[in-house]
């Protein structure tokens, strides 16, 4: 059940990526990492957001991966909380 | 000894943060390579309607198609009437001297914001029907943006409003050049000097021609005592409700 949850929650990530709002996206991706620590889905999902729709930002001095970042960035938080809860 | 062992663990627990800056500077690197193939796929497969007619009974289709039949007879009537315009039209442009209309490219609108953050939008018409970059993307008279980027099939298009781009604008009486600073969601800041005066209604229209508007004057914000006022802008179109927009050859207004 579990399982089937996680692969839900995926699916409508990525759905979200391509046809939602950012804001969707970025709850689904929230929820995968605390719940599931899906990084790698996460970052896949940004990758893609940032390739399709993303542009330069010159208030990010031409960045053009903010979401990719946002996740990256996410994705390690969780990582140390994890652990540092872990110990 | 305890402090070494200290750093190791904390040299091991720095290996994430470390690997996630490595993926990142990857992801940057060579994420360029596959945004066109990316980029195509959504815009042909993804982002394509699906068949209306395809759920539809055999008796609503015979409806539907003598509609159509009927509406075909009505507007090949009204073609030869846009033929006759046309035309004169073109009569009259000779006899002024006017130049042909610059021929500015259709383009669906695949997404837009709030899609993302980034003001941008994604329209399907690519370089196959002749979009480059830094072509004007422009909606009713209304100029959204430029053409950052081009796939067969598709553009991106970056909008004046993405924050923290600038650029030049015609505002006031008397007539200013100003710099408008994006703000994000059509909204823009210009700071121009007192003696300009700006009232909120105003257009504000771009250098690039200045026939194409750039937005309307909000407010205006500044101590009569300050060398420059603060003027807000808006675009008059909502982003979120474009369909279809025109694309202006960048040499061509």
């Amino acid at each position: 059940m579990n399982g089937l949850n996680k692969f839900l929650f995926i699916i409508s990530f990525f759905l979200s990526v391509l046809f939602l709002p950012w804001w969707v996206s970025v709850f689904f991706g929230v929820v995968l990492l605390a719940v599931w620590r899906a990084y790698v889905s996460v970052i896949l999902g940004a990758i893609i957001l940032d390739v399709v729709f993303g542009s330069p930002l010159a208030v990010f001095g031409g960045f053009a991966y903010v979401y990719t970042l946002i996740f990256v960035t996410l994705s390690v938080l969780v990582l140390f909380l994890h652990k540092a809860m872990l110990e | 000894m305890m402090m070494m062992g200290r750093s190791q663990a904390s040299n091991i627990q720095a290996l994430p943060a470390l690997l996630g800056v490595l993926f990142l500077g990857v992801v940057v690197f060579f994420a360029m390579n596959f945004q066109a193939p990316v980029r195509a796929f959504f815009a042909e497969f993804l982002a394509t309607p699906t068949p209306e007619y395809a759920s539809l009974s055999r008796s609503e289709l015979e409806n539907r198609l003598q509609e159509a039949e009927e509406k075909v007879t009505r507007t090949e009537y009204q073609s030869v009437l846009y033929g006759l315009v046309v035309e004169e039209n073109k009569k009259l442009r000779e006899v002024r001297g006017v130049e042909s209309i610059s021929t500015a490219i259709p383009a669906r609108v695949l997404s837009r914001p709030p899609r993302t953050h980034y003001d941008t939008l994604m329209v399907a018409a690519g370089s196959a029907v002749g979009v480059s970059a830094h072509d004007y993307a422009v909606w009713n008279g209304i100029l959204l943006g430029e053409v950052i980027s081009t796939t067969a099939s598709s553009a991106t298009i970056e909008l004046y409003s993405t924050p923290g781009s600038e650029h030049d604008v015609v505002l006031g009486t008397p007539s200013a050049v100003a710099i408008s600073r994006g703000l994000g969601g059509g909204s823009f800041e210009i700071m121009v000097p007192q003696e300009v005066v700006v009232v909120p209604g105003d257009v504000v229209r771009a250098t690039t021609d200045e026939t194409l508007l750039f937005g309307v004057v909000v407010s205006v914000s500044g101590s009569a005592t300050d060398a420059t006022k603060t003027v807000h802008v808006a675009s008059p179109v909502s982003m979120n409700e474009l369909d279809f927009i025109s694309l202006l050859p960048a040499g061509g207004i």
